[in-house]
């Protein structure tokens, strides 16, 4: 029996060397190069210079500004893009609605573009004022004007529904899949006991749906937390730094300024905000119960 | 009676509002599509140029799609990224599926020490971020002389493959352990048996790694960008685009009506692959809900 442990330990050696090589050694790179002076400048001779970048981020770097950004950026965006994803896969779901798999075919199709391609379309749309959103959207819809150059409130609106539209096909395709597999028997048994609609999808739909928004809510938490495509193309992290999260600002440190080792450190705060909080939710839904 | 036309209304109400929400938003997904889909057609090329009547032309110009395949930008060409766009999202979904599976099955199936603070390990690793992970891993991958595919598909996998296999996992679970032993009795191996049995039961999982590892090494600039940077030729097809269409700088008016073509292009093989495997990926997370088992 123990001969055989050792046996099934190989099957998981690919994924755990893969983990290793790819996730935790660069972290823990990281983590060294946050403690130099790494940057374009100090390329090849860098000297460790301790905590001179965590004091620089805590003196100077704006840092509750960031993560209040990041906190818009992850829960606005989450929390939008869930509900609508839930409210078409429950729309679909009805058994007497006809040609749903048209309907979900035209709504995956956000998903079915490459994804950079797209919020490269949106920032075409949204640019102000020859884009098509202030040209004809919304001008039809009677709403105001979106500037995102001048407008925090418009920058963040711009960005979240682009989010939305990039990601409510997936959450829709997650939510109806899951859906589909509660069996219709409990339904009927609750219609003979006279429950209404909304008390079967409290007391049947929700409870069969806990393991699933869990799961789906700390992997895209985490997703969100770490994306920068849309920020970085939309909007840069401005007007200003108002649209910035800590990944975007990390991003533009390493990549736009060469300071690699300020935009280590910022990543390890990052890190540590999305470890501790995925901990504390994985603890407190018991999601991965089911996954060992 | 008066209960039987209440719940008539109430249908009408309820499919009524269902429709009028799914048409607005099957508006809301086709427009920016439809908007790519005609720039590309136009002659305008900038966005000041572009008109709104231009999303119902009169005229269809291909003057866009020429350039895109006939320009030659330093010895490379859009048709050459495509390829190796889809070579590298393919070679990543292949591995991504075998590395999902094999996970999921030794979670699901295998007795091993310590499965769940291993599953709960890898699990918080993926939460890592690209920016802490891309400086180390490019001076390791320079170091390995993997700035170039093989180093691309190395580093694409992992986070496909973990999420998937957790997914793998819970397929796996759903599948009676007497259908492999049965099918082993008959004398195939625990490998013909993983292959007929368990994968074939786990596609809609599979389909959803495909898609989830191909759009994922597909859509990437980031790291496809510093690794593949220096040589033109092994860029993918987004940098190219990036940089044919000139986005590089929006003060230098960048050919919109190109880059729309080129999305336009892009997109035909993952719509293509989402069509195909529309069906499986509907299925794919069904077993996350109901009972706790």
């Amino acid at each position: 029996m123990k001969k055989d442990k050792v046996i099934n330990f190989f099957y998981i050696i690919p994924i755990l060397l893969v983990t290793l090589l790819l996730f935790l050694f660069p972290v823990i790179y990281s983590l060294y190069i946050s403690f130099t002076n790494l940057s374009l400048l100090h390329f090849f001779r860098y000297s460790f210079v301790g905590l001179e970048n965590y004091i620089i981020i805590f003196k100077y770097g704006y840092f509750l500004e960031l993560i209040k950004n990041t906190i818009i950026w992850t829960l606005g965006s989450l929390v939008t893009m869930m509900g609508l994803g839930f409210a078409l896969a429950l729309i679909l779901n009805q058994q007497d609605l006809k040609g749903k798999s048209i309907f979900y075919a035209i709504l995956i199709l956000p998903w079915a573009f490459p994804g950079f391609i797209s919020i490269l379309i949106w920032q075409g749309l949204w640019v102000d004022p020859y884009g098509m959103m202030n040209k004809l959207i919304l001008p039809i819809l009677h709403l105001p004007r979106i500037n995102s150059l001048t407008s925090v409130t418009d920058a963040w609106i711009e960005l979240i529904i682009t989010n939305d539209w990039l990601s409510f096909p997936y959450f829709m395709t997650v939510f109806y899949s899951a859906l589909q597999s509660i069996p219709r028997e409990l339904y009927d048994i609750a219609e003979l006991d006279g429950a209404g609609a909304f008390s079967k999808f409290l007391h049947i739909t929700l409870p069969s749906l806990g393991r699933t928004i869990a799961f789906v809510f700390i992997s895209s938490f985490v997703f969100t937390w770490n994306n920068f495509y849309p920020i970085y193309i939309l909007t840069g992290g401005g007007p200003g730094i108002s649209t910035e999260t800590f990944i975007v600002y990390a991003y533009q440190e390493a990549f736009s300024y060469s300071n690699f080792s300020l935009a280590a450190a910022w990543s390890v705060i990052s890190t540590l905000f999305t470890v501790i909080l995925g901990i504390i939710i994985i603890r407190y839904t018991n999601v991965l119960e089911s996954f060992a | 009676m008066a209960q039987v036309k209440k719940h008539k209304i109430f249908k009408i109400l309820r499919l009524g509002i269902s429709y009028i929400v799914l048409i607005i938003m099957a508006i809301a997904s086709i427009f920016p599509l439809y908007y790519a889909f005609m720039t590309s057609f136009s002659n305008a090329p900038n966005l000041v140029s572009l008109a709104v009547s231009d999303l119902l032309p009169k005229h269809l110009y291909f003057t866009a799609y020429k350039e895109l395949f006939t320009e030659n930008l330093y010895g490379g060409t859009f048709l050459l990224w495509l390829r190796n766009s889809l070579i590298l999202a393919s070679a990543t979904a292949i591995l991504s599926v075998i590395l999902a599976l094999i996970t999921g099955y030794a979670l699901s199936r295998l007795d091993i020490p310590a499965k769940k603070s291993l599953a709960m390990f890898i699990y918080i690793v993926t939460f890592f971020p690209y920016t802490a992970t891309a400086v180390p891993l490019y001076l390791l991958f320079a170091k390995l002389h993997l700035l170039n595919y093989i180093g691309l598909v190395l580093a694409y996998t992992p986070g496909t493959s973990i999420f998937a296999a957790f997914i793998a996992k819970l397929a796996i679970d759903s599948i009676p352990s007497s259908y492999e032993e049965i099918a082993m009795i008959d004398g195939l191996s625990r490998f013909q048996a993983f292959l007929r049995i368990v994968m074939r039961l786990a596609m809609p999982v599979v389909a959803l790694t495909i898609i989830l590892g191909f759009s994922g090494a597909y859509l990437d600039f980031a790291l496809a960008y510093s690794f593949l940077l220096p040589s033109v030729k092994a860029w993918t097809a987004t940098i190219g685009l990036y940089y044919m269409a000139g986005l590089l700088n929006q003060a230098s008016a960048p050919a919109y009506n190109l880059f729309a073509a080129g999305a336009v292009i892009m997109g035909v093989p993952l719509m293509g692959l989402f069509v195909a495997s529309q069906r499986l990926m509907t299925r794919a997370y069904s077993n996350l809900a109901g009972v706790k088992q």
